[in-house]
């Protein structure tokens, strides 16, 4: 048992935290409140995401391991690093558990290289809890796919150079039978892309239409019709939020130092009973998320990662998240509501623009209803 | 990280709930329950011979030489049975105090005794203020000639009733800080002017049982001051970290067993034609539960290897039983509520750990306590 990194590991993080730290300053800094400002809060430089995968960072996963990949997971999320690497690197775990020999070569270079970043093309208009339900079509014509339908709440989709689309390729066998997946560019003909202007979190959501839209057949993943599976089990990284770990860490850090840097009648706000309470309370939470998504970590450098394991990481730390936006609103009081630019604000508008995004965190990426099912069903094993 | 138990852990772990199955069942411990020691000496003398109680003394003490983590599986284990036994009381808050400041003597004397069965101790420590902080020991011990007087009342005290030693926290003198003037005493149980008055309370078995124990003009010798005169507060503050601790371990141990009750009967249980637990409303609840008591495994058990690591842990440790309190309290309701009326039934085990968490969850200080040290922590 071993509640610390390797030594080697340690160095990594170091060597991350360094650089982050000395390289999100100046011009870098001011671009994101730049971003912050038209409500981007994932923002994503291609050159800044080119300067890490020249460092080798954006693919440790494959080079180092699990636990390196997320502990620069970690550290990007905590700096907020505009950087494309979550999709990028739950698609790339999808090729590398069942794509090619010729598309690992051609496609995972390119995804840790930062020439493709990815958006999920997965939930649909029709479907989102229920995906298998899905009725986009990709039907076969000779050496290519033809695609059509309609995907929809697609994050990143007006920045990202391509798609991972779940298709049907098979009607007459159940839901879960005929989907497969395919790596699409978003610049193919037939491609549409309409904005979708979501309450807060990104401004780059939106809806895309594929209107027969031809795709290599080299570009399908894995076997035909078993997209599923392949969706499902890359769901044990994409329910791997250490990112997420670090921004909560990071907000905690800067709501410690607001509370004591901030007075009201002569008096630090940390001096408030309330205010240290609830400030423990959410940092105990945020340390329990921090535990149960390196669990996953963890059980992923043994084998496959027990499903309920990355649905209790993702749903508690979303939870979390939710009632640390709160906190950070009763923290502030009338101030919290102001948003970043006005005169006032407190903390540049983080508590106005967390809590307005923070409906988000308990739908996206699988709400918190269906998680706790996977809880109930594949983690204590209680009866459908 | 690695959460890998180790081969050796593992034996251990599962010879430890071998015994508790086979030698404690529910029946022995509503027995204990009527019983005015709240333990049984005969299953305490099974542990010593199996070397639990010297678990984690060095050899040269009798003891097995396991490291804290050791110590955590058995706490996890005996909080699953519901274990009634003075344990915490002896070997942690009275061995460990005298492990970490006694003199070679004392250790010598001592130690080989507690890991053999034949000396029950505890630690008078809170009183009727019933804080866990310094602030709060008001006990006094005036030094004349050579020996210490002790006058004062303490409240709470875990098995005292049942102990040969008592290790009572007084005050010597005044410092600076509250923290200065505070000496721990080894005290014998029966010296004149020592009344103690078992208390009537939600749990009485194990170190849930709990004594008002008065001192009155007690008389105690100079040598049997454990550690340094006036600095005491720093190793006891230490036992404090490690007894918090093993009281996570139990309550993990119980949190997970009632789990395991409320999955079973609910996979049996059938009404309008189903099992419940195939109602989502009953699931949801069961996640939350896992959620609590995973969350709760993840925060001790980090908490104790940091203990055997020997790093500083304070934040950890009060994170641990903040969390691991309202876990315990609320999955031993939950049950009680998923079993319906039947979980109400005195009779049903539901209740033996609902009562149990209710006393763990003050003991050593409850989450609010904690959640004020968690802030310190901080930097707040």
């Amino acid at each position: 048992m071993r509640f610390r990194f390797t030594e080697e590991q340690e160095r990594l993080k170091q060597e991350i935290k360094d650089y982050f730290r000395r390289e999100i300053s100046g011009e870098l800094l001011e671009w994101l409140e730049r971003q912050r400002e038209k409500d981007v809060l994932l923002a994503e430089s291609p050159e800044f995401t080119h300067k890490l995968a020249e460092k080798g960072w954006l693919g440790l996963q494959y080079s180092h391991g699990f636990q390196e990949g997320s502990i620069f997971e970690e550290g990007s999320g905590y700096w907020r690093a505009p950087v494309a690497y979550h999709n990028e690197r739950i698609v790339g775990a999808i090729i590398q558990r069942a794509g090619t020999e010729e598309q690992k070569e051609h496609f995972l270079a390119k995804l840790t290289s930062g020439e493709i970043t990815i958006c999920l093309g997965y939930t649909e208009p029709g479907c989102g809890s229920d995906l298998a339900a899905l009725v986009t079509r990709a039907v076969q014509d000779g050496d290519e796919y033809v695609i059509n339908g309609q995907k929809a709440y697609t994050t990143a989709v007006l920045t990202a150079n391509h798609a991972i689309v779940a298709a049907r390729t098979n009607t007459e066998v159940p839901k879960h039978k005929g989907i497969s997946l395919f790596l699409v560019d978003m610049k193919s003909p037939g491609v549409s892309i309409r904005p979708l202007p979501m309450m807060g979190w990104s401004a780059d959501t939106g809806e895309v239409f594929f209107d027969d839209v031809r795709v290599p057949a080299f570009n399908l993943i894995g076997e035909k019709d078993r997209g599923w599976y392949y969706l499902a089990e890359a769901m044990d990284i994409q329910r791997v939020r250490v990112g997420e770990v670090g921004m909560q860490r990071r907000m905690i850090e800067e709501l410690v130092k607001f509370v004591k840097e901030t007075e009201i009648d002569g008096e630090p706000l940390s001096n408030d009973p309330f205010i240290r309470d609830v400030l423990a309370e959410r940092a105990i939470e945020v340390e329990v998320a921090r535990l149960f998504n390196y669990r996953s970590v963890w059980a992923a450098t043994k084998g496959p990662v027990p499903p309920h394991y990355t649905s209790m990481g993702t749903m508690y730390l979303r939870e979390t998240s939710q009632r640390l936006a709160q906190t950070a609103t009763e923290i502030m009081g009338l101030y919290s509501p102001l948003k970043i630019g006005s005169k006032w604000a407190y903390l540049r508008g983080s508590a106005e623009s967390w809590y307005r995004a923070a409906p988000a965190y308990t739908i996206a990426g699988g709400t918190s209803e269906i998680q706790r099912n996977v809880i109930a069903i594949r983690g204590l094993g209680l009866p459908t | 990280m690695d959460l890998d138990f180790s081969e050796e852990q593992v034996m251990f772990r599962t010879m430890a709930r071998d015994f508790m199955v086979k030698e404690c069942p529910s029946t022995l411990v509503r027995e204990l329950e009527e019983s005015e020691e709240g333990y049984s000496p005969q299953l305490w003398r099974r542990i010593a011979d199996l070397g639990w109680l010297g678990l984690t003394f060095p050899e040269e003490y009798g003891g097995a030489g396991g490291d804290f983590l050791d110590l955590a599986i058995l706490y996890d284990e005996m909080g699953r049975a519901i274990f009634p036994s003075p344990h915490l009381a002896t070997v942690v808050l009275g061995g460990h105090t005298i492990l970490e400041c006694g003199t070679e003597e004392q250790k010598q004397e001592l130690l080989p005794k507690i890991a053999r069965g034949d000396l029950l101790l505890s630690l008078a420590l809170t009183e009727p203020s019933a804080r866990y902080e310094p602030i709060a020991i008001a006990t006094k011990a005036s030094a004349q000639g050579e020996e210490y007087v002790i006058n004062g009342s303490k409240l709470f005290v875990p098995n005292a009733n049942i102990a040969d030693y008592l290790v009572c926290v007084a005050r010597t003198g005044d410092g600076a800080t509250p923290e200065e003037g505070i000496t721990l005493f080894l005290v014998d149980a029966h010296t004149p002017g020592i009344a103690c008055t078992p208390l009537k309370t939600i749990s009485e078995i194990g170190h849930d049982k709990q004594c008002e124990v008065t001192f009155k003009d007690v008389r105690v010798p100079k040598k049997n001051i454990l550690g340094k005169l006036n600095q005491g507060w720093a190793p006891l503050a230490k036992i404090i970290n490690q007894a918090t601790v093993a009281l996570c371990a139990e309550m993990v141990g119980g949190a997970q067993a009632v789990l395991e009750m409320s999955v079973e009967y609910s996979k049996e249980r059938v009404a309008f034609g189903r099992p419940i637990g195939s109602f989502q409303s009953l699931q949801h609840k069961m996640a939350n539960m896992l959620i609590e008591v995973d969350g709760a495994w993840l925060l001790t058990y980090q908490a104790a290897w940091m203990i055997g690591e020997g790093t500083p842990c304070a934040k950890q440790v009060a994170m641990a039983k903040a969390w691991t309190s309202n876990a315990y309290r609320r999955v031993t309701a939950d049950a009680i509520q998923i079993h319906g009326a039947y979980g109400f039934c005195s009779e049903v085990d539901t209740t033996l750990y609902y009562r149990r968490a209710k006393a763990v969850e003050f003991a050593l200080g409850d989450p609010r306590f904690q959640r004020r040290i968690v802030a310190r922590e901080m930097g707040l």
